[in-house]
């Protein structure tokens, strides 16, 4: 036996870990890169990427730069609930307690919420006002609350001590008249408030607030970390609601467009070279396929080489128990087969295919190399619990569609 | 960031990374993840290095956040820590005829079997010397706790132990 006895652990376990260690696999610049693009995120998390999947709903993106037709990427039949309609909607602002239902239904059909709406008391707020509020934990564990105030004259709240100072002024899609959006991030949480004053379309002053909060965080953990947003939580959503909350509205709808300012949420077809544009292509083809994947967040990989970005999630929609994981590996270097991994070259494209065994079950993976020297690569991996069916994520269509919006090829 | 807060943060993480490669090595199985995870923490703390450059001890920080990251990695999706079947043999460390080298490969070969936590309380109390407090706040759980995870965990490494130099001869 190596050790005799367990008095000479720490000894140990200090020359064990003293020595040998190597190089690390990155320096003080990878690490302030990495630091600087996690604040870029978080500052744009909460409104930012959602315009683009808002942006593609309305056809506002066109992705033939890409190399396709935005047909070829129209989502299957909308099925999210997100969509919104004047017509279907008569409104209940004139009596707000019935509001209730409809924000309760809104959060079952958008956010797969399993409980019911409720009253809360108001405090705070001006006489009359109604506060309903509805809850629901998210796939990777945040919990998220939305809460909608309706007000006879105005929302304010002065006792609300985390209204960030500087809104900002948007129009959601195909309501008149601009918003007041909020984006505030606390520890372990991401707070969104939309603020409509009462007008000529609106009888009632209305706040939207969402909060996402990720309970096995603290503050500490969580200084810089981002807390996601929902995928479901976006422009569109929220006109959604509103348009059931006010029913059909006189003006006719408005273009999309913000006033805040312009961020990299558009799939650019290189987003090998640019991160943010990754993410956004993976959040508008997950959007897409209804995956529905909770968390976009991103991590440097350190096992795949220096630039790597690594997209994770799990899709809430396929019916497979455990989910299938779903994650996009963007740059970085190929590290050749893996132990028990055959690669099948594709014929016609600078990619190949392979699956291999894990301890979980099978990892399906396609891998785009860079081409003429320009682009990074990309490689798609599916892992799924074995045996299991393919899910839609993987099929060609969907993979071209991925590969066309991240790489513009295919 | 001000430049001359950037520049004082890459001093910082230029003397933490080995400190914190260290801890984040013994304490996770998979030494890629370790790596991501120590990267990961140190990205945390860019943002946040305004708020601590002064305080005494910003290793103190980062160790938190490193061990908090941990634990939270640990709650991850089943298929977000898979590794490969291919892989799943290379636990098994090989004796080298080095009596040195042979009892670093037999405590980490050792180490790597114990479950998260007792490892974890294990590698804060042995060797970062810290004490059963700092553990038990670090790891969000009692005092109490803490001695019981230790000497679980010593009590199993010396069991796993008897085992890898069983497999070594």
């Amino acid at each position: 036996m190596a050790m005799e006895t367990m008095e000479r652990v720490p000894d140990g376990l200090r020359e064990a870990y003293a020595a040998d260690l190597g190089a690390a696999p990155y320096t003080a610049d990878d690490v302030v890169a990495g630091g600087r693009a996690r604040m870029r995120r978080r500052r744009v998390a909460a409104g930012g990427f959602a315009v683009a999947v808002a942006a593609l709903a309305v056809g506002a993106i066109n992705l033939a730069p890409l190399g396709g037709d935005r047909a070829e990427v129209t989502p299957p039949a909308a099925t999210s609930g997100t969509t919104a309609s004047t017509a279907a909607y008569p409104g209940c602002l004139d009596q707000p307690r019935t509001c209730v239902e409809v924000v309760g239904r809104w959060m079952r059909e958008v956010g797969r919420a399993e409980g019911a709406a409720r009253l809360v008391a108001a405090d705070g707020y001006e006489a009359g006002t109604v506060v309903i509020t509805d809850q629901v934990t998210v796939p990777l564990g945040q919990v998220v609350t939305v809460t909608v105030a309706i007000a006879p004259t105005t929302t304010a709240w002065a006792d609300d001590p985390r209204s960030p100072a500087a809104p900002d002024r948007v129009v959601l899609p195909g309501l008149p008249g601009e918003f007041d959006r909020n984006t505030g991030f606390w520890s372990a949480r991401t707070v969104e408030t939309y603020d409509i004053e009462r007008g000529r379309a609106y009888s009632k002053a209305l706040r939207l607030r969402i909060e996402s909060v990720d309970p096995d965080r603290d503050s500490e953990s969580a200084m810089a970390a981002d807390t996601p947003i929902p995928s479901w939580w976006n422009e569109q959503s929220v006109s959604s609601l509103v348009h059931r909350l006010v029913g059909p509205v006189p003006s006719l709808p408005e273009p999309l467009q913000s006033t805040s300012a312009p961020v990299a949420t558009t799939p650019t077809g290189d987003c090998s070279r640019d991160p943010e544009s990754c993410r956004a292509a993976f959040r508008v083809w997950t959007d897409t396929y209804h995956l529905n994947i909770g968390n976009y967040g991103t991590t440097t990989d350190a096992s795949s080489g220096p630039g790597a970005r690594l997209f994770t999630g799990t899709p809430v929609d396929n019916q497979v128990d455990p989910r299938p994981g779903i994650e996009m590996l963007v740059g970085g270097t190929d590290p050749g087969p893996q132990p028990g991994e055959t690669r099948t070259t594709v014929a016609g494209l600078p990619a190949w295919t392979a699956t291999r065994d894990t301890d979980v079950g099978v990892r399906t993976s396609l891998r785009f190399d860079a081409v003429d020297g320009k682009r990074g690569s990309v490689e798609l991996s599916v892992v799924r619990p074995k045996p299991g069916p393919i899910p839609e994520a993987l099929s060609d269509k969907a993979v071209t569609d991925l590969v066309r919006l991240v790489y513009g090829v295919g | 960031m001000r430049a001359d807060l950037e520049d004082e943060f890459r001093g910082f993480v230029q003397a933490a990374i080995p400190r914190l490669r260290r801890v984040a090595l013994a304490t996770s199985r998979d030494p890629h993840r370790a790596e991501d995870l120590v990267q990961t923490t140190l990205e945390k703390l860019y943002a946040a290095w305004p708020r601590i450059h002064g305080v005494d001890d910003p290793h103190a920080y980062a160790r938190t956040v490193l061990v908090r990251s941990l634990i939270s990695e640990q709650r991850r999706h089943w298929w977000q820590r898979e590794r490969s079947a291919a892989d799943a043999g290379h636990d098994v460390v090989v004796a080298s005829g080095s009596d040195v080298v042979d009892a670093r490969l037999d405590l980490r070969a050792a180490l790597a079997v114990l479950p998260t936590r007792q490892r974890m309380a294990v590698v804060l109390r042995h060797l970062e010397d810290l004490p059963v407090v700092e553990v038990a706040r670090l790891m969000g759980c009692s005092e109490g706790t803490v001695k019981s995870t230790t000497s679980d965990g010593l009590r199993a490494l010396r069991a796993a132990l008897e085992v890898v130099a069983g497999q070594g001869k």
